[in-house]
């Protein structure tokens, strides 16, 4: 794999608000042109690292730097090269989509001809070139999505942050976002996308760093975390005549991890699945334990995340 | 540049918003007309009541063709000339039969040798006989008592002093000769008479307003924090003091055009004379803009939500308006100790002043006073900035 330049770098960054610590010691390195997804249960430090990479916030400690420019000394700088679409809809209801995407743009020094061209440009991206002279009011919950998408874009960033774009919107315009994070970074963005949607952060990252209570508590590429939980295939068994016996035999098996019951629902933690099976089903067989589903899993972010901290991404 | 773009798209983001169009342009200008036609008789308004003249026959002895020379001098004065209309008559009984039809509105029976006798010191008087209009009567009675009572005042003198001199009892109360009355008649500025309700509640509703576009500029500036485009927007390469510039300086060419709304608007619809002094009306204004803005600013700093701003400024702005007398004249000595603390009071002294073509120094004297509370409350702002910010 070719190494690409640090695009942004954050070294020991320490964020409190009064006594809480919301982000500990943060490291963090994002490569120039990669997705990098951020994940993490609500209350990680996401948002508060979001704010303080983007200037918005102060940190207390430690350094940041966006394309080899620290935010301290140069805030303006930095925030030429970002375009932030922020968790919350950032739009003016009372203006058209149109006036929305210009007034941003202007602020990024966007003028005349140029300002025109990209401001079509940013509409046409996410899809609301119709709609351009209508109000947001008007717009439905994933239209408004992709327009505050349209007002992070227009100044074309270096570096677009995207903080949780997905929340409370329907499939269709979830895949219509997914679809414009991987063009824009084809077009030659490095994206950093937020979620506590592991499914969406693995569908589109390169690479992903897992937050827990301020810190990053596993980064790399999606193999490298997998290969982290590689031991921990799921065989998930929902049977009739689950006894103790079964159990205890499961778990005397030399390749068995873990086996955890929920009324009919049987979970075995085994490093491979497929190769264990059949002694599994041959265990259920002898004690009388009637079948319903099988499904095998291969360990995925959520597992990772729960190995460990032992919680649920969305808990 | 930032700050022009931020104020231009405030001021687009307002005039597109049909509730501040009907709220701060077409509200005060209904205002105006209802205050100022349903509390027009509070004021005095010279127009609203006009005299009628009185037709007094004055009844001559009958070898006598003309007005005895301190009647007709009295008759004759400017101040009497358009109250009394003289009729010559010459007997009582035509006088008294023209008072019963309401020919004659009022009568006096002159004696003969008037003058001569009033010299002498002899007694001498006069009937005075009244018609049946009881204002008009009154108006008369006025006039020829206060005749006698000066020509009593002469004769006495001659009396008391021997000469006999030929008794002219002035007329007029300000005819400005030596030896005439010790009051003058005066007027409260030196060229205009007084204000009427219009011009008064104009002047009331102005200030008001201009006020109430601080209300405008604390809702978008919380507005901003609560609809969470303020963090967009010090997202963008733009400082905060340039965004809260922006907005500041927006919110403030809407107060002006608003200002001209109410001025022309109070001047084509219902005549309202706004002085001659339209720089200084300009200044007022601007001052006035300035204040609200910073008494926005301070309620922005301490507020947390849009609608405890609102609630805050309004309360601010009723209570500013109530005790500098902005819905009605108050003759209450505490209010006004109070009002002489607000920007309504001398905002509303400046342009009553100007509307009354008072002297430049006086209306200036009020203007600075309101130049230092405008600086006081901006200084506050400036310090409040400083410590508290405003930020997402």
């Amino acid at each position: 794999m070719v190494r690409m330049a640090v695009f942004l770098e954050m070294k020991d960054v320490v964020k409190r608000y009064g006594s809480k610590l919301s982000v500990d010691h943060l490291n963090l390195e994002v490569q120039e042109g990669e997705i990098f997804g951020l994940l993490g249960p609500n209350g990680a430090g996401k948002s508060t690292s979001i704010s303080m990479i983007c200037g918005l916030l102060p940190k207390d400690q430690g350094s940041i730097k966006v394309d080899g420019i620290s935010i301290e000394d140069q805030p303006l700088e930095v925030k030429r090269r970002i375009g932030l679409v922020p968790q919350d809809l950032a739009l003016y209801e009372q203006m058209s989509a149109m006036d929305n995407v210009a007034f941003f743009a202007k602020l990024y020094g966007l003028r005349g001809q140029q300002l025109k061209e990209r401001v079509e440009e940013a509409l046409t991206f996410v899809g609301l070139q119709d709609r351009a002279k209508d109000r947001p009011s008007t717009f439905s919950g994933g239209m408004k999505r992709r327009l505050n998408i349209a007002c992070s874009i227009t100044h074309r960033p270096k570096l677009i942050i995207m903080d949780e774009p997905t929340v409370g919107i329907d499939p269709q315009s979830r895949n219509h976002i997914l679809e414009s994070v991987r063009t824009l970074n084809e077009m030659g963005s490095t994206v950093i996308y937020t979620s506590h949607y592991m499914e969406e952060v693995a569908a589109i990252s390169d690479r992903v760093a897992i937050m827990d209570q301020g810190h990053v508590i596993a980064c790399g590429t999606q193999q490298e975390l997998r290969a982290r939980v590689a031991q921990e295939e799921r065989i998930i068994l929902t049977a009739d005549g689950i006894t103790e016996e079964l159990i205890q035999e499961m778990k005397l098996h030399p390749r068995v991890g873990r086996v955890t019951q929920h009324d009919h629902r049987l979970e075995i933690y085994v490093p491979s699945a497929q190769e264990e099976l059949q002694d599994i089903l041959f265990i259920c067989g002898k004690h009388g334990t009637t079948l319903r589903s099988l499904q095998c899993e291969e360990p995925d972010l959520e597992t990772l995340f729960l190995s460990l901290t032992g919680r649920k991404l969305r808990d | 540049m930032n700050t022009a773009i931020i104020a231009w798209f405030e001021l687009k983001r307002m005039a597109t918003s049909r509730t501040v169009l009907i709220n701060q342009f077409l509200l005060p200008l209904i205002l105006i007309f209802i205050l100022g036609n349903a509390l027009s008789g509070w004021f005095g308004n010279e127009k609203e009541f006009e005299q009628p003249p009185v037709n007094v026959g004055f009844i001559l002895p009958e070898a006598q063709g003309e007005l005895p020379a301190s009647m007709q001098e009295l008759v004759n004065a400017p101040e009497i000339q358009d109250i009394v209309i003289q009729h010559i008559l010459s007997n009582r009984e035509e006088g008294v039969g023209k008072l019963r039809r309401g020919e004659l509105d009022y009568a006096v029976v002159i004696p003969e040798a008037f003058d001569e006798r009033m010299g002498r010191g002899e007694a001498v008087k006069l009937e005075l006989l009244p018609g049946r209009d009881h204002n008009l009567n009154l108006v008369a009675d006025t006039v020829f008592t206060t005749f006698m009572a000066d020509a009593n005042h002469k004769q006495a003198e001659a009396i008391v002093f021997g000469g006999v001199q030929a008794l002219a009892v002035p007329a007029s109360a300000s005819d400005g000769k030596p030896g005439g009355a010790s009051v003058e008649v005066g007027q409260l500025s030196e060229k205009g008479g007084s204000y009427s309700a219009a011009q008064y509640y104009a002047a009331s509703m102005l200030v008001m307003f201009l006020l109430y576009s601080g209300l405008m500029a604390s809702s978008s500036l919380l507005g901003e924090r609560e609809s969470r485009t303020l963090y967009r927007l010090q997202s963008a390469p733009v400082s905060p003091g340039t965004i809260f510039a922006g907005k500041i300086i927006g919110c403030s060419l809407i107060t002006f055009v608003k200002a001209a709304v109410i001025v022309l608007g109070s001047m084509w619809l219902y005549g309202v004379k706004w002085g001659g002094h339209p720089l200084l009306l300009i200044t007022v204004c601007v001052l006035l803009t300035l204040s609200s803005m910073t008494i926005a600013a301070l309620i922005t700093f301490v507020s947390r939500t849009a609608a405890g701003a609102r609630g805050l400024m309004q309360a601010i702005i009723i209570a500013m308006t109530f005790v500098s007398g902005g819905f009605m004249p108050l003759p209450v000595e505490f209010f006004q100790k109070i009002a002489a603390f607000t920007v309504n009071h001398w905002a509303m002294q400046s342009m009553l002043r100007m509307m009354l073509d008072s002297e430049t120094g006086l209306v200036l004297s009020c203007i600075g006073m309101l130049a230092i509370i405008t600086a006081v409350l901006s200084a506050f702002a400036m310090i409040t900035y400083r410590k508290v910010g405003y930020h997402a």
